[in-house]
């Protein structure tokens, strides 16, 4: 049985199609078709063009040839060329050509150029499924970026946290590890001075506890940890690694003079600040150094074992002074 | 998945009641969800404690959710793509599971069954025993009836929920272009 289609039902049912006579001349176009940019055109090539590289330029011979092979045909708008179509084209009564078009991957920009609507696509399609996951899915993706985000950052948190102190917001001993490892890597892999490591401890700290009581103790090591801070530079690293000990690196600093002068401060600083607590004995700090120099290719353990036998020769010494070593420990045992 | 509804049910409880009061609902319901070591309850816990706080049923609670996601731009827009107008929405409710899964498969939507009784009435009957989605669905109808400009009674009853249709065009339309594609203001 041959089918006959009126021109009603035809637009109805293929609303983006086009028939025309084998030389390209326009006979009719679906509804949706004529609301694309060149949808008044006469002939065939006012509003289609070939899409392929290398086309012929006689697009009537390319569709004719089509016809009888049913091949796929790959077009676009003359108007818009971003906006490419899909053709299939079958011969009609009185050799008339049927050609039926559908949006590729470029639905999204062609209805945002025609302005197009649920009610311009034939039901089967399944344009308004295309957009509607085209939208989801950038929809769900600015989700998840903004995740994304927001995990990084509470992640940075979490790093920062498990490497401060809580107390006195310096590093931890664990930020410490860390810091001298980062500053041994350095010292290998670039020739410099070499840096300082200082271990400092507070005298007769334990008097403030027992006396003042924890506050007061409290209070005077978030004291110390300000002048800590004041006293290094932004490279530096200053942290407290338990108790009342505290540790500082001190980058490309291998000046036995300077660093003294720079533990004189600190131990004044806190000599200072420690005559505010009344009826305690003046406490200060005691110190201990080592240069980075002296420990090439010695692991970190043993610079701050060094650092830490100076720091007691200071407090044996009589305290509130500063211990330089100039040259490492022989090794015990 | 649980992000996304964790956040909705956050910015909902915030849009609707108010920073102060949510805030410290926030942090009770994490301290029960994170002592119960269940993270994945977060945001049904913290609905259950509102609306006992609230003293309003937790379905009307779910309900007020449903129309507030049917307001948020990108939802609505989402929805607005499975009907011309509301009566066809409702009608087209079938189609919204599938849908709901293409975009998020984690999504576990009972399917729903439309039937229309004569032209201004309809029922929409939601497979499975959960009584949570019959009234967040009825929420979202609620919203979606206010954004085709439809006036019209909807009522969720049981795993039931009827919808009355007393005039297509009540009010105005929000509108919905295919192509115009909504993009956040970004915050920061």
């Amino acid at each position: 049985m041959d089918l006959c289609l009126t021109a009603c039902a035809r637009a109805a049912l293929l609303p983006m199609h086009l028939l025309m006579t084998p030389d390209g001349t326009v006979l009719d176009m679906g509804p949706t078709l004529r609301k694309l940019p060149g949808g008044d055109a006469a002939h065939v090539s006012g509003i289609l063009a070939d899409n392929r590289p290398g086309a012929d330029a006689d697009l009537p011979r390319t569709i004719r040839a089509a016809a009888g092979t049913g091949q796929r045909l790959f077009l676009r708008l003359v108007e818009s060329p971003r906006v490419t179509l899909r053709g299939h084209v079958v011969v009609a009564a009185d050799g008339a050509l049927l050609l039926n078009l559908g949006f590729g991957i470029s639905l999204v920009e062609a209805v945002r150029h025609a302005g197009l609507t649920d009610r311009d696509f034939a039901p089967p399609e399944l344009a308004m499924e295309l957009l509607f996951l085209h939208e989801a899915n950038r929809g769900v993706l600015d989700e998840l970026s903004r995740f994304n985000k927001k995990l990084a950052a509470a992640r940075e948190v979490a790093e920062l946290q498990a490497h401060t102190d809580p107390l006195t917001g310096l590093t931890n001993r664990r930020g410490l590890e860390l810091a001298l490892a980062t500053a041994l890597r350095q010292v290998r892999d670039r020739k410099g001075p070499g840096f300082a490591l200082a271990h400092l401890d507070l005298d007769h700290f334990k008097e403030v506890n027992d006396h003042l009581g924890h506050a007061a103790g409290d209070r005077l090591l978030c004291d110390v940890a300000g002048i800590l801070r004041e006293a290094v530079r932004s490279h530096d690293t200053a942290a407290r690694i338990g108790g009342d000990e505290f540790v500082l690196i001190l980058r490309d600093l291998n000046d036995v003079g300077a660093l003294e002068r720079l533990a004189r401060r600190i131990i004044d600083r806190i000599g200072q600040r420690v005559s505010a607590y009344p009826g305690v004995t003046p406490v200060s700090a005691s110190i201990g150094i080592v240069l980075s120099g002296n420990y090439s290719g010695q692991p970190a353990e043993r610079i701050l074992h060094d650092a830490d036998v100076a720091l007691y020769r200071s407090k044996n010494g009589g305290r509130g002074r500063t211990t330089i070593l100039s040259e490492p420990l022989p090794d015990e045992g | 998945m649980q992000m996304l509804l964790d956040r909705a049910v956050d910015e909902f409880m915030r849009a609707t009641y108010g920073d102060m009061n949510w805030q410290e609902l926030d942090t009770l319901v994490s301290d029960g969800v994170i002592a119960a070591g269940a993270p994945g309850a977060y945001y049904s816990e913290a609905l259950k404690e509102a609306a006992r706080r609230l003293s309003k049923p937790e379905d009307e609670l779910f309900e007020d959710l449903g129309a507030w996601l049917a307001r948020q731009e990108p939802i609505r827009r989402l929805l607005r793509f499975s009907g011309v107008d509301f009566r066809d929405f409702v009608m087209r409710l079938e189609e919204l599971p599938g849908r709901a899964r293409m975009v998020l498969p984690d999504l576990d939507m009972p399917e729903l069954v439309v039937r229309q009784h004569d032209c201004s009435t309809l029922s929409v009957e939601v497979e499975g025993q959960q009584l949570r989605w019959p009234a967040l669905l009825a929420g979202v109808l609620r919203g979606m009836a206010d954004d085709y400009g439809a006036l019209s009674l909807i009522v969720a009853e049981g795993n039931e929920i009827s919808v009355h249709i007393s005039d297509e065009s009540f009010a105005q339309d929000r509108g919905f272009e295919l192509g115009e594609v909504y993009r956040p203001a970004r915050a920061s």
